[in-house]
């Protein structure tokens, strides 16, 4: 390979790990959520970041995730890059769900479940909004379920808040039905509880 | 391109074209495959009917299963006992049936016909594609056109004939000839098709439906095609033929045949409480365009329009683009002066209002959505804008 080929393929190695960082969350340490939230685990998570999201799991994204997304902003997806990658072709972009800042709780809510359906579900369902504290401000929560293309049915939970600049923070806890949801939803639960807004 | 190389790639033309593979149609007593080949074609699709049924998109439903399969054996007359119907939760319009009858029908194909008879002849087209054997005849094809390519293309490598140039471009011949292959197993393919969609509607007219329908599914196909302005594939390498070409030989082949029944009502009673759940998915994946195109349709057969202006609400709000905010308000006030609307008409009202800061109005709504569903598992959010608006 010459020195010509080389260079933007190591350019292109370095970008792509410089997108994602995987990191272990450790029980009792709290963690900063992008500047603008804090929470604390009892549990031991491994997580992986991008910019505006961290995904957490303990026995694999498959299987059970927590999503923290932080300060999402006016035409940001759900996706691992909220902020719209150049690298992804526009006629893919303009079918995504997009977060719009004068969204409202039941607007987000079908963000997610829209979201969930463009990620392969069959079919989501969110159930059950309502108001909620995200640490000492107004938010909003609701239920998740939906099947996967595979029959596997999943459930899940979200915590929401829309700051007073119109942005979106959000944690989002996904697990299938059987088994995996119900292991870490005490744990969840204390995490959502320990969130403390940091701006 | 020299003589020499002309003449080699017509006589692959020609071979090729002599590769076509017939097998004699089903007998319908016995839907049991009649050759070693077509064993292996029914062992694939028994896995994949395993599969499909097995998934989260088999529509599990007793009550439109057995609808479907109702008129798909209708249709199929004495290939009834080899096909099995299966609606497939999938937003776009399809159907494809196995060599083995397991039939799947997609919901986006259930949300754009408008009457049973459109609907049995998207069965009939399957049910011959079953009765014709054309996947035997596929594979058979297909296998005896890449032996005798690479029997070809070897020959013109052995004669010392690789290539040509055109310009500063040097053509492969290898290249040449797999382009007329796949161009000649595409037009094989066409013809399958259209096979199918004329015997298919013999089949629906046998079973005493409307022979005009059939062009009407491909007409409306093509204005929502034409007016979302939807990819087509290029001519040369596609499967089927044109739908504009579908929609003129069916609507020749029907004539002016006025005879036979549409069953809008049947159909209406057999999906319309499907529909909203049809358009939702739709939505999800943010056809926004096809979703007003089929909507405003339907409108004009009359079946719960409030629902309909609802969906149509729901187009502009979740596409926000400049100006739809105002349509938005207008679809859902139209779904609620109309029979068929949900409950949800209101809040969504709310909701749009509520960005449009005419706060008074927005608390109307959310006061009317929650004198109709009490008890909804969002009425304390709702109750909390009402708080906090205006």
């Amino acid at each position: 390979m010459t020195a010509a080929r080389c260079i933007p393929l190591l350019l292109a190695i370095v970008l792509a790990t410089g997108c994602v960082s995987s990191r272990t969350i450790h029980p009792g340490e709290p963690r900063d959520i992008f500047g603008e939230y804090r929470v604390m685990s009892a549990a031991k998570w491994t997580r992986a970041g991008w910019r505006n999201m961290e995904l957490w799991t303990v026995d694999g994204p498959q299987l059970q995730q927590l999503r923290l997304y932080a300060d999402l902003e006016d035409g940001d997806s759900l996706y691992e890059r909220p902020r719209q990658a150049v690298l992804v072709r526009p006629s893919v972009r303009k079918y995504r769900p997009k977060f719009h800042a004068q969204m409202l709780p039941h607007d987000v809510a079908e963000l997610v479940s829209s979201t969930l359906v463009q990620w392969g579900a069959v079919e989501a369902d969110a159930t059950a909004l309502r108001p909620a504290r995200f640490g000492d401000r107004d938010g909003f929560r609701f239920d998740i379920r939906f099947v996967s293309q595979g029959g596997l049915v999943y459930r899940g939970l979200a915590l929401g808040h829309i700051n007073a600049e119109k942005r979106l923070h959000l944690i989002l806890y996904l697990g299938t039905e059987a088994h995996y949801f119900p292991k870490f939803r005490e744990e969840v639960e204390a995490i959502l509880a320990s969130v403390e807004l940091t701006r | 391109m020299n003589p020499v190389h002309i003449a080699a790639v017509g006589l692959a033309a020609l071979l090729i074209a002599g590769c076509a593979f017939e097998a004699p149609r089903m007998a319908p007593a016995r839907a049991a495959p009649q050759q070693p080949a077509e064993e292996g074609l029914w062992e694939i699709s028994r896995k994949f009917e395993e599969a499909v049924a097995m998934s989260g998109r088999k529509v599990d439903d007793p009550a439109l299963e057995a609808y479907l399969q109702d008129v798909g054996c209708r249709v199929a007359g004495p290939y009834c006992d080899g096909i099995r119907v299966y609606p497939v939760a999938a937003p776009d319009f399809n159907a494809s049936m196995s060599p083995n009858g397991f039939m799947q029908v997609w919901t986006g194909l259930l949300l754009r016909v408008e009457n049973e008879a459109q609907l049995a002849a998207v069965l009939g087209h399957e049910v011959m594609h079953y009765a014709e054997r054309h996947s035997l005849e596929r594979l058979e094809t297909t296998r005896r056109t890449a032996n005798l390519l690479l029997a070809v293309q070897f020959g013109l490598f052995a004669g010392g004939h690789t290539g040509f140039s055109s310009g500063p471009v040097r053509v492969s011949l290898g290249d040449v000839t797999n382009l007329v292959a796949g161009g000649y197993l595409a037009a094989y393919s066409r013809e399958h098709e259209e096979e199918a969609d004329r015997e298919g509607l013999r089949l629906m007219q046998t079973a005493g439906y409307h022979p005009g329908a059939a062009a009407r599914v491909w007409q409306n196909l093509v204005a929502e095609q034409e007016a979302c302005k939807l990819p087509r594939p290029a001519a040369l390498l596609a499967s089927h033929p044109p739908s504009t070409e579908r929609m003129a030989y069916l609507d020749q082949l029907a004539g002016s045949d006025a005879s036979g029944a549409n069953g809008e009502q049947q159909f209406l009673d057999a999906t319309l409480a499907y529909r909203g759940r049809w358009l939702r998915a739709e939505l999800a994946l943010r056809h926004f365009c096809r979703v007003r195109v089929v909507a405003e349709r339907l409108l004009e057969r009359g079946a719960n329009p409030g629902e309909l202006h609802y969906y149509l609400g729901e187009v502009y709000r979740l596409r926000n683009e400049p100006g739809d905010l105002d349509k938005a308000i207008e679809a859902y006030e139209n779904a609620i002066s109309a029979a068929g609307a949900p409950p949800e008409a209101h809040r969504e009202l709310g909701l749009v209002l509520q960005r449009a800061n005419r706060d008074a109005e927005a608390r109307a709504a959310f006061q009317a959505y929650l004198d109709r569903v009490p008890g909804s598992d969002d009425a304390a959010m709702v109750r909390a804008y009402l708080a906090g608006a205006g």
